[in-house]
């Protein structure tokens, strides 16, 4: 899911909140991109991929949905 | 409307699209080649939304040298029967001049000393998949949406389209929408409309799995029948996060193994292992879990570093594949290509689609469907999508604009856009209730579990769809929201619940097994005695669901079982 948008690197372009399909980054008063609803994001790195600062990160993991049986080894590496 | 014409946008067009993927955007530029003004609206940015801007790139193509017969018999094997044998027919013979057009575009496809390089199509013998020379399905949506405002294409991005508008004349005159980031309502009128929206899901877990296709559903909602409701897509990941490979990584040297060591694939398909059709494993998978032998994972341990160093080179979806791999190497302390983590069912999209005909056209008049909006069939083959939905949107696209040259202007019936307009901001009204949200989360506990949809039996089944129908009863009724956006996911979460039913209750009526698309452990055979059939479910007039059974035509079809 999108974890951060650096405000000092963000350069006011609005091509992450034009790009984002959830519509999930938007733009604030002082032209900076902001993360309006975090928990729509389909973590896609669209955002990170489109950024041309680099002001954008993603962390790889989607928000936790259901399963179809119990996660038997969450987040880890298996032995 | 009458109360608040203010606040209202209204555009006029020949032909109205919604949706912005490979449907939508062939669809545009087809309707606009053959003479129609052209809005194309798409609940983000067309073309780079949807499950189009995430797709590999795999393309099947005839090649003038191929047998189409040859691909059709093998198209149409691999979703036992249950297809349009014209359709395949109709996809494969455009498939070809398709190409062509691409590169006219500027899209040249890969070739080695001047013939085209191909893969086979999992699961085939022949079938070719064709890919981009540089780039991915991303990069030819974006090219499709330039070269559509070159031809005179309006695009109107970031507003949801929740309504079909009819005509007084019982026909379709335009729909209604809302913008998504700013609250406007926009009234979109035009002679005939193509839904392009793809089909529900029930915001799954595969990387697009967050879109929810509103089109068939509104098509539905029309009076329209809908085809193919008990089947599914479901595919297999990482269970916290995205990875494409369930099919190239085998391809490569990695092989699926359960929580006891066992390379399980074997077993279940002696001949193709761990190179079988993503539907089988997923049903492998499945059973292994049942009978506790979890996890279940794809075992990358023994890839040669060669094939590593190829996949990593792949360039598939539009390009964060190296930006995970490179984050869950630094910061969870793993390496996707080494590493062995706990995969599971990802829950992709609906199958059913909006019934049309060859044209592309529904049994309303002046409405048209195309991509996955429109069933195009229900085995998920690699490139198959984007040749059906390449196809489905040209069609749809031409079929739209001979309706338009021939019909009059269409008169909207306003009293309706007002009533819908009212419905539709029903929920704004109520001071408490529930969240969209939350909603999803309860209807995702009862589909995702492996026994409900991969597994099906009878008394499941019938289980899950009772608590479906506690949802639709006690809950749905009850949604509420304070602005645009929860108001939208109030709309989307209704389209879950109504497709939640009718894929529960479809399911229940067929009794049978057809194991790359469908299993019933309870009745674990093809029947082709009674269900060589499609299932179909229209509203009725009582605003009830009717499910019938349609005869497939092997009268006209040249491959009968």
């Amino acid at each position: 899911m999108i974890r951060s948008i650096d405000p000092n690197v963000c350069i006011g372009c609005g091509i992450c909140a034009e790009f984002c399909p959830g519509d999930v980054i938007e733009m604030n008063d002082a032209r900076k991109a902001y993360i309006a609803f975090p928990r729509d994001c389909w973590t896609c790195f669209s955002c990170e991929i489109a950024c041309p600062v680099k002001a954008i990160n993603v962390h790889p993991f989607r928000k936790a949905k259901p399963m179809a049986w119990p996660i038997a080894s969450p987040n880890k590496k298996l032995a | 409307m009458k109360k608040e014409p203010s606040t209202w946008n209204l555009l006029q067009s020949d032909v109205l699209i919604v949706g912005g993927g490979f449907g939508g955007l062939w669809a545009a530029l087809r309707a606009s080649e053959c003479g129609s003004s052209v809005v194309l609206v798409d609940k983000s940015f067309a073309g780079k939304s949807g499950h189009s801007y995430f797709a590999s790139g795999a393309r099947m193509v005839l090649l003038p040298e191929d047998s189409l017969d040859d691909y059709v018999r093998e198209i149409t094997l691999g979703n036992e029967w249950l297809i349009e044998q014209d359709m395949v027919r109709a996809i494969f013979e455009g498939s070809y001049a398709r190409l062509k057009d691409l590169e006219s575009f500027g899209l040249p496809f890969r070739k080695e000393a001047g013939s085209y390089t191909w893969t086979r199509a999992r699961g085939t013998q022949s079938v070719k998949n064709l890919w981009l020379e540089q780039g991915t399905a991303a990069d030819e949506v974006t090219i499709l949406r330039k070269k559509a405002i070159s031809r005179g294409v309006k695009f109107v991005d970031h507003v949801y389209i929740y309504d079909l508008v009819k005509d007084t004349g019982n026909g379709v005159a335009g729909a209604i929408g809302i913008g998504v980031k700013e609250q406007r309502n926009y009234l979109f009128r035009a002679k005939s409309a193509i839904l392009a929206t793809n089909s529900g899901s029930y915001r799954g877990h595969h990387l697009a799995c967050e879109l929810q296709g509103t089109g068939p559903f509104m098509a539905y909602d029309a009076g329209v029948p809908i085809k193919d409701p008990e089947f599914h897509y479901i595919n297999i990941r990482p269970v916290r996060h995205e990875l494409e490979g369930s099919g190239i990584l085998p391809a490569m040297g990695a092989r699926w193994i359960n929580g006891n060591g066992v390379h399980f694939m074997e077993t279940y398909d002696p001949v193709l292992k761990d190179r079988a059709p993503s539907s089988k494993i997923v049903l492998a998978a499945a059973k292994e879990a049942m009978k506790g032998n979890v996890p279940i994972t794809i075992d990358v341990r023994g890839m040669a570093d060669e094939e590593r160093g190829k996949f990593r080179l792949l360039m598939v979806s539009h390009g964060w594949q190296p930006i995970l791999d490179e984050k869950c190497k630094r910061e969870e302390g793993y390496d996707i290509l080494r590493d062995n983590v706990e995969w599971q069912p990802a829950y992709e999209a609906n199958k059913l689609g909006i019934d049309a005909d060859l044209g592309c056209r529904t049994s309303l008049k002046g409405l048209f469907a195309a991509g996955m909006a429109r069933t195009l069939g229900i085995n998920p083959f690699t490139g198959w999508s984007i040749a059906a939905c390449t196809w489905s949107g040209f069609t749809a696209g031409e079929s739209a604009a001979r309706h338009a040259r021939t019909s009059g202007k269409s008169r909207i019936d306003f009293g309706f856009v007002s009533a819908r307009y009212e419905t539709f901001r029903q929920p704004l009204k109520k001071r408490s209730g529930v969240d969209p949200d939350d909603l999803v989360h309860k209807l995702q506990k009862i589909l995702f579990p492996a026994d409900v949809l991969i597994i099906m039996s009878e008394s499941r089944l019938k289980t899950a769809l009772g608590q479906v129908l506690t949802l639709k009863e006690e809950q749905l009724p009850q949604l509420k929201a304070k602005e645009t956006r929860t108001l939208i996911k109030v709309k989307e979460t209704q389209t879950m619940i109504l497709s939640a039913e009718m894929s529960l209750r479809a399911a229940l009526m067929r009794k049978e097994t057809r194991e790359n698309i469908f299993y019933r452990e309870d009745f674990p055979h093809p029947d082709n005695g009674n269900w060589l059939k499609w299932i179909l479910v229209q509203k009725d007039k009582d605003g009830e669901m009717r499910f019938s059974t349609r005869a497939i035509p092997f009268e006209r079809y040249n491959l009968r079982p």
